[in-house]
């Protein structure tokens, strides 16, 4: 075994360990062999925690940056004069704090330097080891606190980002009628910094015609949130401006292979036409789970024909027709993120059975319609053992007792 | 859960074996693979699915990417021996429809070429 050196003492007891300083990773660039001799040997006699690798020029610098903690920079290199090649290293250094080194003369320079972006600056000869080793401690320092408070910050934009496209996604429903209610629920799933895609919308056209749609565009992220707010906006505008039914989905379907980012991205519908006039829904389906109806006493799914998801192989989805047995009824509408979530430890999934096992539960008979989908998404969450991994949306519309 | 994903040379098809769960969080790594297939010119997949346990929309669009660049370079996309809740989700997709489905890994390797499109 190799002897350390004996440690000082300085008054501790033995046997006290205090934290030793992180070792700094600092990379010299420096083209002036005689300089880079100096800052090593100030360093290594102020015993300084700093392990320090040499760059002769920007070049050289760039393929040793990535993993250091600090560059210290002489303003005066062959391949980079000045402030430009401050620059230069201020673009590659990423997490790496930088500091720069000028001459006596060009002091002035470390003022623009700092002014640029450097965390600080040393004039040649007038610094000691002590003070360049703390002067590079924090620096390093000063960068994690502004890489902390930057980060900070883009979190706060990332949710009035996620605020502002969930407005968008999830309006208010536009609709006076008060032979039905409506009710709506959205929770975003455990990745919630990622918004998704999933959206709803509520228009009533007719003193008896109510339009409804969820739909649920794949993937996560702002560019799928935005495509999802464009679909509501276009469903909306399309059933406003009384667009024949049948031309209502290949039309959205339209907007979304115009407007979608990669070719792989699909959107699923489900699309509701209530006509209370005659106690009746058209449903059509775009590769959308089916939506429950709720009526004396029981709970299934609409048998409409599934019907492929938009933005894949464009064609028209059929129209399925529900006679409503009495006055008592309501439609759930809802995205997937409600019925994937697990079944206990196995690798079964909730699906439209599990999701009808959860009304038939007597303690779901006594929620009030209101509450019913917070309701179903708490049970969904209790068996999948934890919170769903997707955003969950679900639309509420109901009539007379509801069930 | 994790994903494994292994890929075998049959003749020119390659069949990838997927198994796991294909979700958000594992779909970019069955697409990394694929990536990687398409950039060494294979084009005719066949993807074995039978150890896959669960499958969700994004774990669909990877399919669909794999479809999309497979048929641009005059290639094949099949899938096989999806378990009965990936079936589900494929139906209800309606993708059963796009993505030619097989019961076995041996049938959709041995299946005919669909007739050429007008």
């Amino acid at each position: 075994m190799v002897p350390l050196p004996a440690q000082p003492q300085r008054g501790l007891d033995r046997g006290v360990v205090l934290p030793q300083p992180e070792r700094l990773k600092v990379l010299l660039v420096e083209d002036d062999e005689g300089d880079a001799f100096l800052v090593t040997e100030l360093l290594a006699e102020a015993e300084a925690a700093v392990d320090l690798v040499v760059a002769t020029s920007l070049t050289q610098a760039r393929q040793q940056i990535a993993s250091m903690d600090c560059v210290l920079l002489d303003l005066g290199l062959p391949d980079a004069q000045g402030l430009d090649g401050l620059r230069l290293v201020l673009a590659m250094a990423g997490r790496a704090a930088v500091c720069v080194l000028t001459g006596r003369q060009d002091e002035h320079l470390g003022v623009a330097a700092v002014g640029e972006g450097a965390q600080d600056y040393l004039v040649k000869g007038q610094v000691d080891g002590v003070l360049l080793s703390r002067s590079l401690r924090y620096a390093v320092e000063r960068k994690r606190a502004d890489e902390n408070a930057r980060r900070l910050r883009e979190v706060e934009l990332r949710q009035a980002e996620s605020a502002r496209l969930e407005r968008g996604l999830l309006p208010q429903p536009l609709m006076q009628s008060d032979q039905v209610a409506v009710h709506t629920f959205y929770r975003p799933g455990r990745h919630a910094a990622l918004i998704g895609g999933d959206f709803f919308d509520v228009v009533q056209t007719a003193p008896d015609r109510i339009e409804l749609i969820i739909g649920d565009v794949c993937g996560h992220g702002a560019d799928e949130a935005a495509l999802g707010v464009e679909l509501r906006v276009a469903w909306r505008a399309l059933i406003l401006a009384g667009v024949p039914e049948d031309e209502v989905l290949p039309a959205l379907e339209q907007v979304l292979m115009t407007e979608r980012r990669l070719r792989e991205i699909f959107a699923t519908v489900a699309a509701v036409q209530l006509d209370l006039a005659e106690n009746r829904a058209r449903v059509r389906l775009a590769g959308h789970p089916p939506p429950l109806l709720l009526s004396g006493g029981t709970v299934t799914p609409v048998p409409a024909p599934g019907g492929l998801l938009l933005g894949v192989a464009p064609r028209r989805p059929t129209a399925f027709d529900v006679e409503f047995p009495s006055d008592d009824w309501s439609l759930l509408m809802y995205t997937d993120g409600l019925i994937e979530g697990r079944i206990g430890p196995s690798n079964e999934r909730l699906d439209v059975s599990g999701l009808q096992t959860l009304f038939a539960e007597p303690a779901t008979r006594q929620v009030p319609l209101g509450d019913l989908p917070a309701w179903l998404v708490g049970r969904a969450e209790e068996v999948n053992g934890g919170p769903l991994a997707d955003d969950v949306a679900m639309l509420l519309v109901s009539r007379g007792g509801g069930r | 859960m994790s994903l494994t994903v292994h890929t075998e040379e049959r003749g020119d098809v390659v069949v990838v074996s997927v198994a796991g769960e294909l979700d958000m969080a594992t779909a970019p790594q069955l697409q990394d693979q694929i990536t990687d297939l398409l950039e060494r010119g294979h084009c005719r997949l066949v993807f074995d699915l039978a150890q896959v346990s669960f499958c969700d929309s994004t774990g669909l669009s990877v399919f669909v990417r794999a479809k999309n660049s497979c048929d641009d370079a005059n290639g094949v996309v099949r899938l096989a021996a999806p378990q009965r809740g990936v079936l589900r989700i494929l139906e209800v997709s309606g993708l059963v429809e796009v993505l030619q489905t097989y019961p076995s890994v041996d049938e959709a390797v041995a299946a005919p070429e669909p007739a050429p499109a007008d």
